[in-house]
């Protein structure tokens, strides 16, 4: 290899007094970096192949292990930063396109943070949830303009197609391929309890989830794998992903060993071949195209489920989400650029596409002011991190959000960044049977369950705090917004007053 | 009786059931004790499993079988089945001839480190609970009795 | 019902607790012609050494007889079974009667014809077999005895590592040309006997002792060869003989030991036998044989209870087995071991660590293990099993062996079934 300027990003700190040669660091690293030396009875680490992943530390019986920053410095420079330096030694090293996982990491403005939520005082009362009534469910699907009734109310209008969620929160699109078997079954089982969905991705469904069918988002995107008729009526909804948060414009890439025998049936492509998802649909050009699909898709399912259109946040989310509309769609589903991804170029991750708080205003703003806002559920992703950025995603005029980064975070996921080596020690983004079976579901699918309704009592409380009893009656509702830290600018686009107004 | 059942499955191959093993065991009940200080042998034998695409494990202990071959073949008569059923080794009698070993079909006896006496589960009954199974990471052990392990088969 | 059991070791005593697990009422009675409560009797030498108190020597706990109603005569010698009474004598002419006898007399040593030696005569000459042969022994050697021991097998080897260290010199006499004829081969021998040599034990083998010296105590031996040693103890260990003259003279069917059918019933339907004292099935060969194993006699009393109370059982496989220790060196043999040619495969060897597998016809019918005995049971069970090796995942000659050597489903059927192994 000759010169290699490579050096370590962590260091694994060992305490000799606590680490009793157990060696379940040594069976547990994918990554090779413990390895034991028989002949002096020590386990010795290789700092350089640490992804910081945890698993050895939480693994480790004697908690001996830390994990930090290796604490190689450069000069200090804010322009020329480490980070910088080192991505320019790689790429000059390896001549190739850099890749990441995960959503954009960098320190741009969390929109969240910077909204405040009202609550009730004295003027109009605040409620309990736990004594009085609270709503959380939603209908996800196109309403109608009006509701006509029978002389006996009965009611005469077709409703479109619906899906009902117990509460404004789905497991984001991730494809069997990018993430494992075990992980999926985590996520399908969780959904279920739940009562609530989760979404495929483009990666087909395996039929052993069908039993899940009434929880599932099955998607078809620009690769189509996996689609075909059973797995359209397999699911709940259907949704076309046009573009995606961590990488809009950019197709997908599945490396071929990555696709085993069950992925490959799955997928209904070969063993061992690469699966790429264009950047664009090919079929699609327009809104008149994208109709072409949704109803094609809808034809298929005799109209029986909605269909959702998924795109990237980006510069003009606004206007395209009002084609989408247009083009029949019962729901719109934004990606922000903080979405998480099992691989994306890197700058295409850390430059490409808007905040999903931004995008969400805008386009809510936009359908409303077009009279169209009532033909569609608008439902959001790209980072939602706790209970509190759902309830500020609601206010702005989300019917549901979707979670994904912290769906796989309660399955285990450190946020290593390093989905696409495909040696996640979590069982999580990873094909290889022996580390997959390290994300157990029946443990796992319960840390879901736990992670979700504890969510879903934290907006019960604060929508009890605002004095509403249903998450319908807060949707758009932006007057229980307050911005802090924001120009006038940002305020407009969010349409929303200051803190103190 | 309940005994400890494993799920090939489920099962890591991490050791971690022997380092808890080795803890109920010792004398101190702490970990860096036993293992830094007394010379303990886990009583699981982990069993690895290759397999064409990956390497499998299971944890094994003893079955406590209902006719031991164990308890028969002892010389010195310290082997016994208690009478809950635990195949017991009396440590103060065994003379660690391994006639156990020799007779175990399943290879679930292991001469101990200390050459001394041998090992195996006692379902860490003078302990109290199965600390193996409580710090198993993949739930891929668990003590079940004759009708839960059915269901679970 | 009466159950009676004349002997009190491994295949009495099982016998009895089967019949009281499974007969809580009747009253049965063991007869021993030692004075000791049921002991474990490989450990005499363990005893000898010092490595086993007495208080440890008990084979089960103290109130094994008493929680099971079970009353023991020790120092009670059986001599005369008559069968049309169903009764049997014994010492002072007492008689007791019984519905289901059990004889597991075992075995005595056998004394071989040697000028001069007289063993009633000469107080320096022992036999090793019992627990009182152990103690008199332990009382009579010092630090200044030189012992000499006749008989290189596992009972000579295991008197002398009980000795080791309390005497001057050991040496041990072998007609054969190895140790442990009966379950080593010669190069596995060869390597245990310099191991043992290292102790500073000496060997004379291909020679034997044609004379001893000596009137109220034997002070020198002479061996065949010529070679003339100094002796202040003789332990004559050269084999044992099946004690088979109670049934052979009460008229039940005898060879070499008592004959019995596989639910260990002798020509007499009464009449059960066990132990040492019996010939068993050799799986391997298919001939009756004397298989003086403790295993084995623990199996056949258990299965003789269980028919004696009325529950049909046949014995399981007998074939020859053993674990033994000598100064550190742990070996384990069983199944047949030399005078075949074999495809033998060692699949692991170093000087002190040596696995050898014997395998005939796709069957593994004996091994030897040196030190390292990891799973050894899983190789017995392949015997036991006469399992075919064409149907395991792996080649055994090549791997160690572990439980994922039986195919997956077999493999979950022996882990799952909630009975583990039975009889």
């Amino acid at each position: 290899m000759g010169l290699d300027f490579n050096t370590p990003v962590f260091e694994v700190i060992r305490n000799e007094k606590k680490c009793i040669q157990c060696q379940v660091c040594v069976r547990q690293c994918s990554n090779k970096v413990h390895s034991y030396d028989s002949q002096d009875n020590v386990v010795c680490t290789d700092d350089i192949k640490c992804v910081n992943c945890h698993r050895c530390v939480i693994l480790c019986p004697t908690k001996a292990l830390i994990i930090r920053k290796y604490p190689l410095e450069f000069r200090e420079n804010a322009n020329w930063t480490s980070s910088v330096i080192k991505e320019i030694h790689k790429q000059s090293q390896t001549g190739g396109v850099l890749l990441s996982s995960m959503g954009n990491p960098k320190p741009f403005p969390i929109y969240w943070d910077r909204m405040l939520l009202n609550a009730s005082q004295v003027t109009n009362p605040s409620i309990d949830p736990l004594r009085e009534p609270m709503e959380t469910k939603v209908m996800i699907g196109g309403k109608p303009e009006k509701l006509d009734f029978d002389a006996k109310g009965k009611l005469m209008t077709k409703m479109p197609p619906q899906v009902e969620l117990r509460m404004p929160i789905m497991f984001s699109a991730m494809s069997y391929g990018s993430i494992s078997r075990n992980a999926h079954e985590a996520l399908a089982r969780a959904a279920t309890e739940l009562g609530i969905c989760y979404n495929t991705g483009e990666g087909g469904l395996n039929r052993d989830f069908y039993k899940y069918g009434k929880n599932t988002i099955v998607q078809v995107a620009s690769g189509r794998f996996g689609v075909h008729r059973d797995y359209l009526n397999a699911g709940a909804a259907i949704e076309i992903k046009i573009g995606q948060g961590a990488k809009p414009g950019i197709g997908g890439h599945l490396p071929g060993k990555k696709v085993g025998e069950d992925v490959s049936a799955t997928r209904m492509i070969p063993i061992g071949s690469d699966a790429i998802s264009p950047a664009p649909h090919h079929d699609i050009y327009s809104i008149e195209d994208l109709r072409q699909l949704i109803y094609s898709l809808k034809e298929t399912t005799n109209y029986k489920k909605p269909v959702f259109v998924k795109i990237a946040a980006v510069h003009n989310a606004a206007a395209i989400a009002s084609g989408i509309v247009r083009a029949g769609a019962d729901a719109v589903v934004v990606d922000g650029f903080r979405g998480g991804t099992g691989a994306a170029p890197t700058r295409v991750r850390d430059n490409v596409g808007i905040p999903i708080e931004l995008a969400l205003a805008a386009i809510d703003q936009r359908l409303r002011e077009e009279e169209i806002r009532n033909r569609v559920s608008l439902i959001i992703s790209g980072s939602i991190r706790n209970s509190a950025d759902i309830v500020k995603a609601v206010a702005l005029g989300a019917d549901a959000v979707y979670i994904g980064s912290a769906a796989v975070i309660a399955l285990g996921c450190h946020m290593c960044h390093s989905c696409s080596t495909g040696k996640c020690n979590w069982g999580i983004a990873t094909q290889e049977l022996e580390l997959v079976k390290r994300l157990n579901p029946d443990i796992m699918y319960k840390r879901l369950v736990n992670l979700v309704s504890a969510w879903n009592h934290e907006i019960q409380e604060m929508l009890g705090g605002m004095g509403i009893n249903a998450i319908d009656s807060l949707r758009g509702n932006r007057l229980m917004l307050r911005g802090i830290g924001l120009n006038e600018k940002e305020l407009n686009i969010l349409a929303i007053k200051y803190a103190g107004e | 009786m309940k005994k400890i059942y494993a799920f090939e499955s489920k099962c890591l191959g991490c050791g971690l059931c022997e380092v808890y093993c080795k803890t109920a065991h010792s004398k101190s009940k702490d970990i860096i004790k036993a293992h830094k200080q007394e010379n303990i042998t886990s009583a699981i034998v982990i069993e690895e499993i290759l397999q064409p695409k990956a390497v499998s494990y299971f944890a094994l202990q003893c079955r406590h079988c209902s006719s031991p071959k164990c308890v028969k073949a002892c010389i010195s008569g310290a082997m016994y089945k208690d009478e809950k059923g635990i195949v017991r080794n009396d440590k103060e009698k065994c003379v660690s001839c391994l006639s156990c070993v020799l007779v175990c079909p399943f290879g679930a006896i292991k001469k101990s480190i200390n050459g001394k006496t041998v090992s195996k589960c006692d379902l860490c009954i003078d302990y109290g609970k199965s600390l193996c199974i409580e710090y198993c990471p993949n739930e891929a052990i668990k003590l079940l009795n004759e009708n839960e392990a059915e269901a679970l088969k | 019902m009466k159950y009676l059991i004349i002997g009190n070791s491994a295949a009495g005593i099982n016998a009895a607790n089967i019949i009281r697990a499974n007969d809580k009422k009747s009253s049965i009675t063991i007869i021993s012609n030692e004075e000791f409560n049921a002991y474990g009797r490989p450990l005499i030498s363990y005893y000898l050494s010092g490595k086993v108190k007495p208080e440890n020597m008990n084979y089960r706990s103290v109130d094994f007889y008493k929680s099971r109603n079970i009353e023991v005569l020790l120092n009670t010698e059986a001599e005369k079974i008559d069968i049309k009474n169903k009764e049997i004598s014994i010492s002072g002419d007492v008689k007791l009667s019984y519905d289901k006898l059990l004889i597991a007399t075992g075995s005595s040593p056998f004394i071989p014809q040697i000028k001069n030696l007289d063993m009633d005569k000469q107080k320096n000459v022992f036999t090793f077999l019992t627990y009182k042969d152990s103690i008199k022994l332990k009382t009579k050697v010092t630090k200044k005895s030189k012992v000499v021991i006749a008989g290189a097998g596992l009972i000579g080897l295991k008197a002398a590592e009980g000795l080791f260290g309390q005497v001057a010199s050991i040496t041990v006499v072998d007609l054969a040309d190895r140790v442990m004829t009966s379950i080593l081969d010669k190069p596995v021998a060869d390597d245990i006997q310099s191991h043992i040599e290292q102790n500073d034990i000496d060997f004379k083998l291909q020679t034997n002792i044609c004379e001893v010296d000596g009137e109220q105590n034997i002070s020198r031996i002479i061996l065949s060869n010529g070679e003339i040693l100094n002796c202040d103890i003789l332990i004559v260990a050269v084999g044992v003989r099946p004690n088979i003259n109670l049934a052979y003279s009460a008229g039940i069917k005898t060879a070499k030991g008592i004959i019995v059918n596989k639910y260990m019933q002798t020509s007499e339907k009464d009449i059960y036998a066990a132990g040492d004292c019996v010939e068993s099935l050799d799986l391997l060969s298919n001939k009756s044989k004397i298989l003086a194993l403790w295993p084995n006699a623990s199996n056949q009393g258990e299965t003789a209870g269980f028919n004696m109370a009325g529950t049909k059982k046949k014995a399981p496989a007998a074939f020859a087995m053993n674990a033994i220790s000598f100064f550190g060196l742990q070996l384990i043999s069983a199944g047949i071991i030399s005078g075949l040619n074999l495809n033998n495969g060692i699949t692991y060897s170093t000087k002190n660590n040596l696995r050898r597998l014997n395998i005939l016809n796709d069957n593994l019918i004996g091994f030897i293990l040196i030190n390292d005995n990891q799973r050894a049971g899983i190789y017995t069970a392949l015997i036991n099993d006469r399992t075919k090796l064409s149907t395991l995942e792996y080649d055994i000659t090549l791997k160690d062996i572990s439980l994922s050597v039986y195919p997956k489903e077999e493999r979950t059927k022996k882990i799952w079934d909630y009975k583990g192994c039975s009889l």
